[in-house]
């Protein structure tokens, strides 16, 4: 037994081209003069170790010359158990499983999860922790649009706009880092708050990275946008329609792409959201370059949101003040009796979540980040699910691939910004 | 904040509605497996406002549940022996942003229900993913295999019985066997034959070979492909 003939890949039978015609049948006919070619068609394996493939993912080809045919995109390379390990773990110590969800915006992921602990406690954080909640998510939405419009670019050729991208990521990167003290890894957020507040010249540094940011996004949009190869390999190339995107579940920025006028920020706003003044963008077309239109359009908006927030922020506390849920302050840890108490129960025995089933979500930056917590009243989750916005996506892909050529997955398989540690978690 | 639309739900099918409740603002009904097809086709066609998408599904092992007595009604296990899991649908309606939560329960020995594939076929990962984690079978779904893990694994792993340290035997790609490494010295100083090479075609027989096209080549190999895993 081999891969190609496993059992399981079951595709539409498509004939085998090129066969002798059937029995009785006049010789030639159909073909005019033309000798009949001896062609089939051919499985291809591609990825799961491929650079188009993002390391991850395999899909299993049936191609016609050039054209595919047929297709079975296999998931779960990456796959560590998130829900497994969430369960045998306090609440306050899946945060760091959850910088790992999608690796490339951590803080939504962290704040996505945070608000369904919240919800569970009902608990609400204080002001200005809602502010950098929302300025640091938006942070992450900018780093997570730059890769996957700088990577889709980088497959198709382009890789000057690759190099700009990570060069904006980069800044944005280190800004992150300022605060959080990690690139990536961030677990920034906790349980009622956060863990730090902003640094001195916070404000400033962001200021500088996203003009640095708008200069390298100027110069990107002069590459790509009106460039005639990204164009013709992206327009009309993945189109997925509005009622096919609703039955399948798409949010986000794929979602908007396919006109499905939907953005948790604004239709069930949380935090400062509806304080501040941004667009959803909405396209129609459904393409690949609908999608790629959208991320840059919806970066903008980001970055107006951010520097918004930056403005507006109030100052204040960043953490609830409830000994329950967040740690108290060390200098009354090492004074007083009852914080000490207090530290000790929340190390040792963890946030108590009472006992229920709620599902929150946010607008993460491939689209509705969903936590489906269940708890039995103890200091661990019972069940911790994660809704990751690329499963839809990537259970779509299949059809989206079919019918174009082979060099199509590459730019399709690009806007829909699968990361794998967020599909196969 | 989608009470009307639970009551709808409630009053339209009284029979197939084992519970319901909110808590947390999240709206939720218990529906009897076997109407679960029916009320979701209602639910996505005919409700006000209709349910257009499947947001989310997964499935809750309940094995061994022990909700304290604040417990809400939305998260009291089912009793020991009955119902284990619970499927839970995350359902959506796009214009009006309203929400609800359909849970089936199933029995421990034969946990099953409809597909929703044909509803919205946006299930259809998603109970993949169900029946490979929690060893769910869905009824009439056109490709029921595991999604995140491979075919060979044992078990399904969300399962609360399931050791979170338990190992799985290592399954490898099947590969033809390759022949034993002998070095290229065999090559180099012996007849090919003793490398397992075919003969060397002697000059001239090539050419002679060239209107016979339908001979099948020699193996070049004597080790036959791997049959099974």
């Amino acid at each position: 037994m081999s891969y190609t003939d496993h059992p399981t890949h079951e595709f539409d039978e498509a004939p085998p081209l090129g066969d002798a015609p059937p029995a009785g049948a006049p010789a030639g006919a159909g073909l005019d003069d033309a000798p009949a070619l001896d062609t089939r068609v051919m499985d291809l394996n591609m990825g799961p170790s491929h650079p188009a493939m993002h390391g991850t993912i395999r899909m299993v080809l049936k191609l016609d010359g050039e054209k595919v045919v047929g297709s079975d995109v296999q998931i779960g390379y990456l796959h560590r158990g998130f829900e497994k390990e969430a369960e045998n773990v306090g609440w306050t110590q899946v945060f760091p499983y959850t910088d790992r969800l999608n690796y490339v915006s951590p803080l939504l992921n962290n704040i996505g999860y945070a608000m369904g602990v919240e919800k569970m406690l009902g608990v609400t954080i204080p002001e200005r922790a809602q502010w950098i909640r929302v300025v640091m998510g938006e942070l992450s939405r900018l780093t997570d649009h730059l890769t996957c419009v700088g990577a889709s670019a980088m497959e198709l050729g382009g890789f000057s706009a690759f190099l700009y991208f990570l060069r904006a990521r980069e800044e944005l990167y280190k800004l992150i880092e300022t605060c959080t003290g990690a690139r990536l890894t961030v677990a920034y957020v906790r349980v009622g708050g956060l863990a730090a507040d902003l640094p001195p010249g916070f404000a400033e540094n962001c200021e500088r990275a996203l003009a640095e940011t708008e200069r390298l996004m100027a110069d990107v949009d002069r590459l790509l946008t009106r460039n005639r190869i990204f164009y013709d390999r992206t327009r009309g190339i993945g189109t997925v329609s509005r009622d096919k995107a609703v039955a399948m579940g798409w949010t986000g920025p794929c979602g908007r792409a396919s006109g499905i006028d939907y953005d948790v920020r604004r239709d069930a706003p949380y935090y400062v959201y509806p304080q501040l003044d941004w667009d959803v963008v909405v396209g129609a077309a459904g393409d690949n370059y609908e999608r790629y239109l959208v991320r840059m359009e919806e970066m903008v908006q980001s970055m107006r949101i951010v520097r918004q927030a930056l403005k507006g922020m109030p100052a204040g506390p960043i953490i609830v003040n409830d000994p329950k849920v967040a740690l108290p302050p060390k200098e009354e840890v090492y004074n007083t009796i009852e914080a000490m108490v207090n530290h000790f129960e929340l190390i040792m025995a963890g946030i108590q979540v009472p006992a229920g089933e709620v599902y929150s979500y946010t607008e993460a930056a491939n689209g509705e980040l969903g936590f489906y917590i269940v708890s039995e009243g103890a200091g661990r989750p019972w069940k911790c699910r994660v809704r990751p916005p690329c499963i839809p996506l990537m259970s779509t892909v299949s059809e989206m691939v079919n019918g174009y050529m082979l060099p199509d997955i590459v730019p399709t398989f690009g806007s829909v910004n699968m990361v794998g540690g967020e599909c196969d978690r | 904040m989608s009470k009307a639309a639970l009551d709808a739900l409630v009053a339209r099918f009284p029979d197939a509605v084992v519970a319901h409740g909110s808590w947390r603002g999240d709206e939720w009904a218990v529906v009897r497996g076997e109407r679960l097809v029916e009320l979701a086709r209602w639910l996505r066609d005919e409700a006000s406002p209709r349910f257009e998408m499947l947001v989310d599904l997964t499935a809750v092992d309940y094995l061994g549940y022990e909700g304290s007595d604040a417990t809400p009604p939305s998260a009291q296990a089912p009793q020991p022996g009955e119902e284990r899991f619970e499927v839970v649908y995350h359902l959506l309606a796009l214009g009006k942003m309203k929400r609800l939560r359909l849970k089936v329960r199933l029995w421990e020995d034969a946990p099953e229900v409809d597909s929703l594939v044909p509803v919205w076929p946006g299930a259809n990962w998603f109970e993949r993913e169900a029946w490979d984690l929690y060893g769910i079978r869905f009824k009439g779904h056109p490709d029921l295999r595991r999604l995140l893990l491979y075919e060979e694994f044992v078990g399904h792993p969300l399962r609360k019985d399931y050791p979170k340290d338990k190992q799985q035997p290592l399954v490898g790609p099947t590969f033809t066997p390759a022949r034993p490494f002998t070095g290229g010295r065999d090559l180099l100083t012996g007849p090919p034959e003793k490398a397992g090479l075919p003969a060397q075609t002697p000059p001239g027989a090539a050419l002679e070979r060239l209107g016979e096209r339908t001979e099948p080549e020699a193996p070049s190999s004597p080790d036959k492909p791997a049959s099974g895993a």
